[in-house]
């Protein structure tokens, strides 16, 4: 009888000749986010097993595991080698005193009671053995799930804790996200995390127009986020050179939309230099005026690579949910100006036209400005 | 580093430094029983003795030594503020150790009034007289403003609050006045004062608190009993004694030149909200259509550190001291400069061209 975690997967199973290959990678994702501990991780058919872990640290492994995509649910479970004895056994011996079902998965086939008789056999035991307990099949108290499994072993479990789902990241899948110190750009980078991109993190300032403490939120939003998009570095660029001659030469109605056609421009050069695959924002449909259809269009125009934006259908209040949930609400709503907020005009244009965009970048000498920034990129490394 | 920001913090002397870590030595707990711990709390008692005798405390008044201003505010306040059916007056432009917990109280359902202010920071006086009534138990008026450098008169203001009610308890913090204008607690007719080591070149982590009628105070802190059952915690001695020092060194200085030597350097739109009735050791400038914490940043990279007046930030509180004073157009351009005893006049007239330079700058860039 020992105690072990189990883990589920998410939708690997969907995978057909692919899924060895997404296992091997959870169970590799699984071994870095659990480094730390001192345990091990084993892999049966259909489940991982995280085993010979501290008690003391078993809450701890468990908040890790939730973290981690490509994981369905957890259980802590006791595991137990599979026979009809050995689980009657364990099972007279629990201790229930509310309304209960037992569950029953029997995954190793040889096992010779159906799953359906089994739960009603396990049943009786329990009230044979608990005048508290009481059978409730709809909404059960409590649940006693018997995970009979292909190798021999059974495992005995209540809770079920669900993960995030989704596909476990992979280097393959590179992507960069542009990070500014608002609510919903983490929330994205979560949302491409979960199906299975990992990303660096970039991130624009324009000291001394804004204060360090801006950069120092957003370092400490990207080492929040680290744990689920897998970022190790994130690049600074500032953009304050650029936002002052956009100021002076340009149309001030343009002065955000230049500055975001110019920031997917950096964000292509270090797509093209590291080799991301995709650039990711926090853009949602119409949320400012830098977000309406048009203005899309104008920055995709200059984009060399995808530009994915997954929160492009969320509501606010469905972006502050997950935000919550994944701990940068509180960071997001800490009082520092970001880069988008200097140097605004008054009435933002909310419907810009490509050509007026270009026009309007034909005042300055926009390739040597851009040079400046690029080659003024701050490097900053999230991992030891 | 040229450091322009001593209203914030000042450099250790020395002297309060040297004293600090010869205390270190003698680590005895002074509520031993032996000689040694026997000899600290004489030295304790020593320095307290000092600190009356120097601010001029009343015969049966005690000063106890404290963790922090904030420390010696919060006590005075949760002391004094305690019915709900009595009146509590507080200037608004108290620092946020005064004001933030008063805030919570009316929240609570005290009630508190806050009193406005005058151009320069000080408290509107006729105001102040206006609210005083049977009620009213208690007034807190910060001696100088931590803001603009503005002096209250609290002598003039504790007696004629006395001569309207008799009763009214009142407080004032003390911590930018002290080596900067003269101090007579007795005279002053003050119930609680406050001030701190680190604003005269003592050290982090100790203040202390004047209290005029030792009947009339009981500490929020309990444990121990220490500083005569006024404020439990093993006292901090090499504190203690490097504060002693520190207000032993205190000289005071003729800033005026030093002052003019900035503003003759600047040519740009802007209100000095720090008048001739404020100490001249504090300027509070506010810029028109600049950003007070871009100025800073600026100046942090040619080699001067200096304070702003507010946090210039959309989405945070606006200065709550100044924006009662100066229009939004200015308030976002507001900067304080601070100079402590080791300042030249060629430091603060370089420091005056390169705010020049910078504001100048800044509306070159931002502006079309």
């Amino acid at each position: 009888m020992t105690n072990v975690i189990l883990i589920r997967f998410s939708e690997i199973h969907l995978k057909g000749g692919n899924k060895r290959y997404f296992i091997k990678l959870l169970h590799d994702n699984i071994k870095d986010a659990l480094k730390e501990f001192d345990c091990k991780i084993e892999n049966i058919n259909n489940r991982l097993i995280v085993r010979d872990y501290l008690d003391v640290e078993e809450d701890e492994i468990l908040d890790a595991l939730k973290c981690v995509f490509g994981v369905h649910s957890i259980s802590k479970a006791i595991e137990i080698d599979t026979s009809v004895d050995n689980i009657n056994n364990y099972i007279s011996n629990i201790i229930i005193d509310s309304t209960f079902k037992c569950k029953v998965n029997r995954a190793d086939k040889s096992f010779p009671i159906k799953s359906i008789d089994y739960e009603s056999d396990l049943g009786e035991i329990i009230l044979n053995n608990n005048r508290q307990a009481k059978v409730d099949i709809h909404t059960p108290e409590t649940t006693v799930h018997v995970d009979i499994r292909e190798n021999g072993k059974t495992f005995i479990f209540y809770d079920v804790i669900y993960a995030y789902s989704g596909l476990p990241l992979s280097e393959n899948r590179d992507g960069l996200l542009l990070l500014s110190g608002g609510i919903d750009s983490p929330v994205a980078g979560f949302c491409m995390a979960k199906r299975g991109m990992r990303q660096d993190i970039l991130h624009f300032d324009s000291f001394p127009y804004t204060s360090p403490q801006a950069k120092e939120k957003v370092l400490n939003l990207a080492k929040t986020i680290k744990k689920f998009i897998g970022a190790k570095f994130m690049y600074v660029c500032s953009m304050t050179k650029l936002q002052e001659e956009f100021h002076i030469n340009c149309n001030e109605e343009y002065a955000i939309n230049l500055l975001r056609r110019s920031m997917i421009r950096v964000a292509n050069y270090l797509c093209k230099t590291y080799k991301y695959k995709a650039i990711i924002t926090g853009e949602s449909l119409g949320q400012v005026a830098s977000q309406t259809i048009e203005s899309l269009t104008s920055t995709n125009a200059v984009a060399e690579f995808p530009v994915l934006r997954p929160l492009i259908a969320f509501n606010k209040d469905e972006i502050i949910k997950i935000a919550k949930d994944i701990d940068t609400y509180d960071i997001s709503i800490l009082p520092y100006e970001d880069c988008c907020t200097v140097f605004l005009p008054r009435n933002p244009i909310i419907k810009p036209r490509v050509k007026d965009s270009i026009k309007e970048e034909l005042k300055l000498d926009l390739e040597s400005l851009l040079k400046y920034v690029i080659e003024n990129i701050e490097v900053i490394k999230l991992v030891d | 580093m040229r450091y322009f920001d001593n209203a914030a913090t000042t450099r250790v002397s020395e002297a309060s430094l040297k004293a600090y870590i010869n205390a270190s030595e003698t680590f005895y707990n002074p509520s031993s029983l032996y000689k040694q711990s026997g000899d600290i709390k004489n030295r304790i008692e020593e320095a307290r003795a000092f600190f009356l005798k120097t601010l001029h405390g009343d015969k049966k008044s005690t000063f106890i030594f404290t963790g922090c201003a904030t420390e010696s505010n919060n006590a005075v306040i949760s002391n004094c503020v305690v019915r709900k059916d009595k009146k509590y007056i507080f200037s608004a432009g108290e620092h946020s150790s005064v004001y933030e917990p008063a805030k919570k109280l009316q929240e609570a359902g005290y009630n508190i009034v806050f009193v406005p202010l005058k151009s320069n920071g000080s408290i509107d006086e006729d105001k102040l007289y206006h609210e005083i009534d049977d009620k009213t138990a208690f007034v807190s008026i910060i001696h100088v403003s931590n803001e603009t450098g503005a002096i209250n008169d609290i002598l003039t203001i504790t007696r004629k609050i006395k001569t309207i009610n008799p009763n009214v308890l009142i407080h004032s913090d003390g911590v930018q006045a002290i080596g900067k204008v003269d101090i007579n607690l007795k005279s002053m007719g003050i119930d609680f004062y406050t001030i701190s080591a680190h604003k005269i070149n003592g050290p982090k982590g100790v203040a202390g608190l004047y209290i005029a009628n030792p009947n009339k105070f009981k500490s929020f802190l309990i444990g121990g009993e220490q500083e005569n059952g006024f404020r439990s915690g093993t006292e901090n001695y090499p504190g203690i004694i490097a504060f002693e020092t520190a207000v032993k060194k205190l000289t005071k200085h003729d800033y005026s030149e030093n002052k003019q030597a900035i503003l003759n350097e600047l040519n740009a739109e802007y209100i000095l909200v720090s008048d001739d009735k404020c100490v001249d050791n504090i300027i509070s400038l506010c810029f028109k259509k600049v950003r007070g914490e871009t100025i800073l940043h600026i100046l942090e990279s040619k080699g001067f550190l200096i304070g702003t007046g507010s946090s210039c930030n959309s989405k945070a509180s606006f200065n709550r001291v100044l924006s009662s004073i100066v229009n939004k157009e200015y308030l976002y351009g507001a900067i304080r400069i601070s100079f402590g005893d080791d300042v030249t006049l060629e430091d603060c007239r370089e420091l005056g061209k390169e705010i020049n330079n910078a504001v100048r700058e800044y509306i070159k860039r931002t502006n079309k």
